[in-house]
């Protein structure tokens, strides 16, 4: 019982601990730039803004409109690869596998780009990535499954590559098809990665999908568990495993898609950010899920900051996510001969 | 109403290849059935078949009088737990992780285990006696821990039957008699049990009918000491076995081969 207590004390200290970690990151991330702001002015801002007072000057145009965006849509969009991420590892059995290695960003990244080269809304846009990633997904389930003699981790790691560079060759067709001064940036923004250019109506229209999706990852917490044993061991112990990996497979994939929207594709942060968060807190879905999401906020937060700092011009954030992220799988890849953390 | 597991002229198998057919079996409840096969016979296929894990060729099973094709995967392990020949999950799951697991057929579909669960799940780590392991990764675990761990879960699922695929594969002689011990146990808490195992002492030892699968056909259920003669083990292994009566009455199996 005392010992209970404890782990459950841990399990909210750390959920505590990176909270205020995330918090305070934000307020950082918010006075550095090219226009410095002090800490004590953004709080008093802030103040301003939640008693609904009237507020106006440039200090408060650079926060709510620049900055605050930027630093909710990386905090959101860190959370979200996380939380897929977490999703994916569990439903694959596979701890190799991220939204970014099962192809399922550059899948999604691949509907947006037709979806630009088409000309079609915002919202239309979204669609098109979230059918993207689930096609992707699909196929490289369905091809992983076919070749079920081998090694599975290998093949689902293998299927996800091959099926993820031929979108990737797709994407550089229509690449070539766009029209090369208004199409194809925004091509080549969505899969650089970046949140350049987030405005606060951006972060507004993905938090939708990401409620929606967040819901049954955290209704099914337990059945996920269960189902990581695999099929035939879930089926026996009383769940439906085709049923419910089938809806947390859509629920992972809307939800990255509706990352890859805003920010275009980033990897890494799906891959390392579930196991060093299983490294804190154990693989308990319900104890994993939250600290996965806020490591990852904390994460991309704190990289999409040194992305605009850094240097005079912004650096995309997939290079920084990969610098940060390929060492950290690397040593993880060395522990890994004692078991998956 | 037939209490009771029980397969009618059950074929399992692939279509194209059935491993058996004509099957027919039955588990009572504070009854041990205990399956001896060679290797391949197929009876971690007649298992999986029993528990609705792969579909029946032909035949039926029903549990309780139920067809087994009527019940949902929840409502079957609300009836039969499954001690599976297994690796072990991918994760570092702790003990008490896995034997909650076990509670997941009486756990709604949105919650997560209760006090309640958790409870159950520490007295079936104490009648296994391993309450000290609780917090320990299962991965980690000896062969033998990983197996009480296992029929930890089988317990803490309540169920009336419970089905052991080769519990005492690859565990040592004190822990093979352990993990026997606690299936008599079982038993007598009035529980049915279906047992395979390699070693047909493990048979003499606690089961109460002998079923042999082999060549595709099942024999019907018969006691130890009736089912399982020289002949037939002989036949069954394809290696020469004879059944030695021990002073005190008990049975075993000795190789006759190499005595000369």
């Amino acid at each position: 019982m005392v010992d209970n207590a404890l782990s459950r004390l841990a399990r909210w200290g750390w959920i505590a601990s990176l909270s205020l970690a995330l918090l305070g990151l934000i307020v950082l991330a918010a006075g550095i730039g090219a226009y410095p702001i002090s800490h004590i002015d953004i709080l008093s801002h802030l103040w301003l803004r939640l008693l609904g007072g009237e507020v106006s000057g440039q200090v408060d145009r650079i926060l709510f409109e620049i900055r605050f965006p930027r630093i909710a849509a990386s905090a959101i969009v860190g959370a979200v690869l996380a939380a897929a991420g977490c999703a994916y590892q569990g439903l694959f059995r596979n701890p190799l596998v991220s939204p970014d290695i099962l192809g399922v960003s550059t899948g999604a990244g691949l509907g947006a780009a037709l979806g630009i080269l088409l000309s079609l809304s915002i919202v239309a846009i979204q669609v098109m990535a979230f059918a993207g990633g689930l096609v992707t997904v699909a196929l490289v389930y369905a091809v992983a499954n076919m070749v079920r003699h081998r090694e599975a981790t290998l093949v689902l790691v293998l299927a996800g590559v091959v099926i993820g560079s031929l979108a990737g060759a797709t994407l550089s067709l229509i690449k070539v098809l766009a029209d090369p001064y208004d199409q194809l940036p925004a091509i080549t923004f969505w899969l650089l990665g970046s949140f350049a250019s987030i405005r606060i109506a951006d972060v507004v229209a993905v938090i939708p999908a990401v409620v929606i999706s967040l819901i049954p990852m955290i209704l099914l917490r337990w059945r996920m568990n269960v189902l990581s044993l695999g099929d035939e061991e879930a089926r026996a112990l009383g769940v439906h495993p085709s049923r419910l990996r089938g809806i947390l497979v859509i629920a992972a994939t809307l939800m990255t898609a509706a990352a890859v929207s805003i920010a275009g594709v980033i990897g890494w942060v799906g891959l390392i950010v579930p196991h060093m968060a299983r490294l804190l807190v154990g693989p308990n879905f319900a104890r994993l899920l939250p600290v996965a999401m806020l490591m990852g906020a904390c994460f991309l937060v704190g990289i999409d900051t040194l992305a605009r700092t850094l240097t005079t011009t912004e650096t995309p954030i997939g290079i920084l996510t990969a610098f940060f992220g390929a060492p950290v799988f690397l040593f993880l890849l060395a522990r890994s001969r004692r078991g998956w953390q | 109403m037939a209490i009771g597991i029980t397969a009618d002229q059950l074929s399992i198998g692939y279509p194209e290849r059935p491993l058996a057919t004509n099957i027919n079996v039955h588990v009572g409840r504070g009854e041990i059935v205990c399956l001896l096969g060679p290797n391949g016979s197929g009876k971690t296929t007649l298992f999986k078949t029993l528990l609705g894990l792969l579909p029946t060729r032909a035949g039926h099973v029903a549990i309780d009088g139920i067809a087994l094709q009527a019940l949902s995967p929840q409502q079957i392990a609300q009836r039969i737990a499954y001690v599976p020949q297994t690796q072990g999950p991918i994760f570092p799951y702790t003990v008490e992780d896995i034997v909650l697991m076990g509670r997941t057929a009486q756990v709604g579909l949105f919650s997560a285990p209760s006090s309640m669960d958790r409870e159950i799940a520490s007295q079936a780590l104490d009648k296994m006696q391993i309450r000290h392991l609780q917090d320990q990764v299962f991965s980690t675990l000896s062969g033998g821990q990983r197996q009480l761990t296992l029929i930890a879960r089988a317990l803490a699922q309540q169920t009336p039957y419970i089905v052991l695929d080769e519990p005492t594969a690859s565990l040592d002689f004190g822990n093979q008699m352990k993990v026997l011990e606690c299936v008599r146990q079982l038993a007598d808490d009035a529980l049915g049990l279906i047992i395979s195992t390699h070693n047909p002492d493990h048979a003499f030892a606690v089961a109460d009918q002998v079923i042999l699968l082999h060549e595709a056909a099942i024999t019907a259920a018969k006691p130890p000491a009736e089912q399982l003669t020289s002949e037939r083990l002989t036949a069954l292994y394809d290696h020469p076995i004879e059944v030695v009566t021990l002073n005190d009455g008990r049975q075993v199996c000795v190789s006759r081969s190499g005595h000369h």
